[in-house]
């Protein structure tokens, strides 16, 4: 069994509010391990703490108690920092206020010179990124000239000029239309192709069920963690979190409550469609 | 409150190297009390579109009328119209600005030259339109709300000047599953308490299929269809030319209907489409 | 969207030879330029730098009109300047309008300030129509490193002006939202005597701080998650090196200073 990438352990985090020193626990006692390669989906609800555990796997956030190793290095460790922001790349919510730079290809290599990689293999790295996210045409544009998916492309290029094995996204599609959306969750899965490891925070239910492993979080606990169709079959249970389930996963469990035998491992449109054709 | 929209046409810097056609040539009619779903990719021209409809933008050519009167003129009659026409931006939330959610809700009215307490009558009226505590929240700072509870009071700030035509553009953007729901009970709710007219941005066809009793199509600047859900979900290629999706129910149906099955594919909701399913599988 | 359109700076593209100097060359050239505006007492001067200038816009492609553009704001002042140096200047006088007169050394004043202030405003609206503001901040700062060992903190400054920049068309994006925003709500930004319009302003004003303060917060956290950790052991992908042309530029720029260094004090 390798070492997972990512191990984290009991992590507890609270924020402090200015005025009268009062905690706001975020999360509690989270257990969780990350492979290598894999596609690993956080889910919750605003609030869960889903965004707080993200920003605990690059140190922007540390352990209030518990603690974040990512390589074996731990988190709280200063002089882990950058070799962890390395290893672990994020790409924010908002598309605008990610880019630091007005030329695309500028803004990709801000990374690999905060690294003080040498200029002409910057150069090599800059232009391989934009074309692994296909946004190499519009690398000498302004950021205010791209749509929000471009945007978030650009963002992705930005990690991925940085050699990151790891990439955090969090909740990169709240803010795109749906073909933005589109666009981002094929270079995810694109890179998680090419064997990085992907963990992606988002509240869209469709976006969790294309990956591996779903870990669903409430008022800082994770409450599940397993595959798509694990969590698909305990909808039910699961309703109670105001979580959206595809909606062949709605129609199925509407149509077993009026008696239909329909197999819990029907989690898409195709899938009901084959079933329903195949019982005639 | 009739709105008519005749022959627009809008360009973007016109006259300089990046001359865009916004709009071209778009026409039609919202009748008073109707639900208007207004679909397309972003950079069709809805947000332009919406913006002509209170006077904010003026067309190149062509009119809008608001009962006959064009909002465009500077007239006390124009003016009148334009003061009954709500318009809901993208992230409301991002316009709050008073020290407390009372004050802000009352800014609207108060632009119209109400009396504080009227303003602050209609402000309470309005924060429980839209689901808050008015009682709880009228003193507090709007920036210490979360994200659902700051773009409702943006909304209670257009509610509060009482219009007869309210616009909504993509008032769920950027909110979480329960969020989205809980906005579009909320509009619901604001259509059966006050008899308005409402038009609504929308990406989501889901929401459009279910609110919806007309909708619009944009691409390009044009409007390219136009008529109720159940017409315009019916063009599947048309729309798939678009790039627009259907209602998850009649995308559903339109899949079993493919493998030859005599499944009715004019089906807007997930009840309609139970229903249909055990009639024809059960 | 209209708003955003406006490129800013004025940056007028181009390939020409002017165009493709290092920007370090041309920061030092303006530089000079307008030094040397101020080193000229006779018009003969003003006749030598105009026609360097006059040159370098034949070179550089730029289309006269856009020079022009850059006198619009300052035309006030211009005009101001020169009614103040015709009227309030003692000498033989040539035209008496009631109590004002116009004398022969005002009106010599006149025209030589007024000369002075339009070639200072040609000179520094070519070098930002001829170069973008990026590579300008990426010269500026390359040109205040070795002044690092004195404590200036030109990468801190650089990177300043580079968010600024990258910042300015977003932030006027939200101006326009914000105020449209508002209008809807029948906020009036137009009409009022100027306290009444001060006041109107905070509607736009508050959003607009509370909205740049949080691109602040998310761009710094981006930032941070980068390894962004400020100037130290920073590389850059684009390096800037002086070619050729830098070299003629230099040669051609010594020979401008000497020609006015020449001129001055040897006429009138």
């Amino acid at each position: 069994m390798d070492q997972p990438i990512i191990q984290i352990e009991q992590l507890d985090f609270a924020y402090e509010r200015e005025e009268g020193g009062e905690r706001i626990p975020a999360l509690s006692g989270v257990d969780l391990s990350i492979f290598e390669g894999s596609f690993v989906a956080v889910i919750g609800q605003n609030g869960s703490g889903k965004s707080t555990l993200a920003k605990c796997l690059n140190a922007l956030l540390l352990p209030g108690g518990g603690a974040v190793y990512v390589k074996g290095m731990d988190t709280k460790d200063d002089a882990s920092v950058w070799e962890i922001r390395k290893t672990v790349g994020m790409v924010f919510q908002n598309p605008d206020n990610q880019l630091v730079s007005s030329i695309v290809e500028d803004d990709v290599a801000f990374g690999p010179e905060n690294l003080g990689v040498e200029p002409s293999q910057i150069r090599r790295r800059v232009d391989e990124a934009l074309q692994s996210v296909d946004m190499y045409e519009h690398r000498k544009k302004g950021p205010h000239l791209l749509s929000g998916g471009q945007k978030q492309r650009v963002a992705i290029a930005g990690v991925l000029a940085m050699e990151s094995e790891c990439i955090v996204l969090d909740e990169p599609t709240a803010m795109l239309d749906p073909s933005g959306r589109k666009e981002v969750m094929e270079i995810i899965h694109r890179l998680h192709q090419q064997g990085k490891t992907i963990i992606l925070i988002t509240h869209f239910m469709e976006e969790a069920a294309q990956a591996d492993r779903v870990v669903i979080m409430e008022k800082g606990h994770v409450v599940f963690d397993g595959t798509p169709k694990e969590v698909f079959t305990a909808a039910s249970k699961l309703e109670s979190q105001h979580l959206d389930m595809p909606f062949a996963v709605q129609m199925a469990a509407r149509l077993r409550k009026r008696g239909m035998n329909i197999p819990h491992d029907v989690i898409t449109d195709q899938g009901l469609v084959e079933h329903l054709c195949a019982s005639k | 409150m009739r709105i008519e929209v005749r022959d627009l046409t809008h360009i973007y810097s016109e006259g300089m190297p990046f001359e865009t056609v916004a709009l071209r040539n778009v026409s039609f009619t919202m009748e008073p009390g109707s639900f208007v779903g207004l679909i397309g990719h972003t950079g069709s021209g809805k947000s332009t579109l919406i913006q002509h409809l209170n006077g904010l933008l003026k067309p190149m050519e062509g009119k809008v009328l608001a009962d006959g009167v064009d909002v465009t003129e500077k007239s006390e009659a124009s003016r009148s119209v334009r003061r009954k026409i709500g318009l809901v931006f993208q992230y409301p939330e991002y316009q709050l600005f008073e020290e407390t959610v009372l004050k802000d809700v009352c800014f609207g009215p108060r632009n119209l030259g109400m009396s504080q307490e009227v303003c602050e009558d209609r402000a309470f009226h309005a924060l429980r339109l839209v689901g808050l505590d008015a009682e709880d929240v009228k003193d507090r700072s709007p920036f210490g709300l979360s994200g659902g509870e700051k773009r409702r009071v943006a909304i209670a700030g257009v509610l509060a000047m009482d219009p007869e035509v309210l616009i909504l553009d993509e008032p769920t953007a950027g909110l979480d599953p329960k969020g989205h729901n809980d906005i579009l009970d909320m509009i619901q709710k604001i259509r059966q308490a006050r008899d308005l007219t409402i038009l609504l941005v929308s990406h989501n066809m889901d929401d459009v299929a279910r609110l919806a009793d007309y909708v619009l199509v944009m691409e390009n600047g044009a409007l390219v269809m136009e008529g109720p859900p159940q017409w315009i979900y019916a063009q599947e290629e048309k729309l798939q030319q678009l790039g627009l999706s259907l209602p998850s129910a009649t995308a559903l149906m339109r899949l079993l209907a493919r493998q030859g099955h005599p499944v009715r594919t004019d089906i807007l909701s997930a009840a309609e489409a139970e229903e249909e399913i055990l009639r024809v599988f059960g | 969207m209209a708003i955003k359109d406006i490129t800013l700076g004025q940056y007028f593209p181009g390939e020409s030879r002017i165009h493709r100097l290092d920007p370090r060359t041309k920061i030092i050239g303006t530089f000079v330029f307008l030094i040397s505006l101020f080193l000229v007492d006779h018009f003969l001067g003003f006749a030598l730098a105009g026609l360097f200038l006059l040159v370098l816009i034949l070179v550089s492609g730029v289309p006269f009109r856009f020079l022009f553009r850059g006198l619009k704001p300052i035309l006030f002042l211009i005009v101001f300047t020169m009614l103040i140096n015709l009227f309030m200047t003692s000498g033989t006088a040539l035209v008496a309008l009631g109590p004002l007169t116009i004398t022969e050394e005002g009106l010599y004043r006149a025209s030589f300030m007024a000369l002075r202030l339009v070639l200072l405003i040609f000179g520094s609206s070519l070098l930002t129509l001829v170069t973008k503001p990026i590579t300008l901040t990426d010269g500026m700062e390359r040109l205040m490193s070795p002044f690092n060992r004195l404590g200036l903190p030109s990468h801190e400054l650089a990177m300043m002006m580079t968010i600024a920049l990258r910042f300015i068309p977003t932030l006027l994006d939200e101006t326009d939202k914000i105020m449209k925003a508002q209008t809807a709500r029948g906020a009036d930004f137009e009409s009022g005597n100027l306290f009444r319009r001060a006041k109107g302003l905070i509607p736009l004003l508050v959003p607009l701080f509370v909205s740049a303060f949080r691109i602040a917060a998310d761009l710094a956290m981006a930032m941070e998650a980068r390894c962004y950790r400020g100037g130290q052991g920073r590389t850059r992908m684009n390096r800037m090196a002086f070619g050729k042309g830098d070299a003629l530029a230099a040669l051609i720029l010594a020979l401008y200073a000497a020609g006015i260094l020449y001129l001055r004090g040897r006429l009138g």
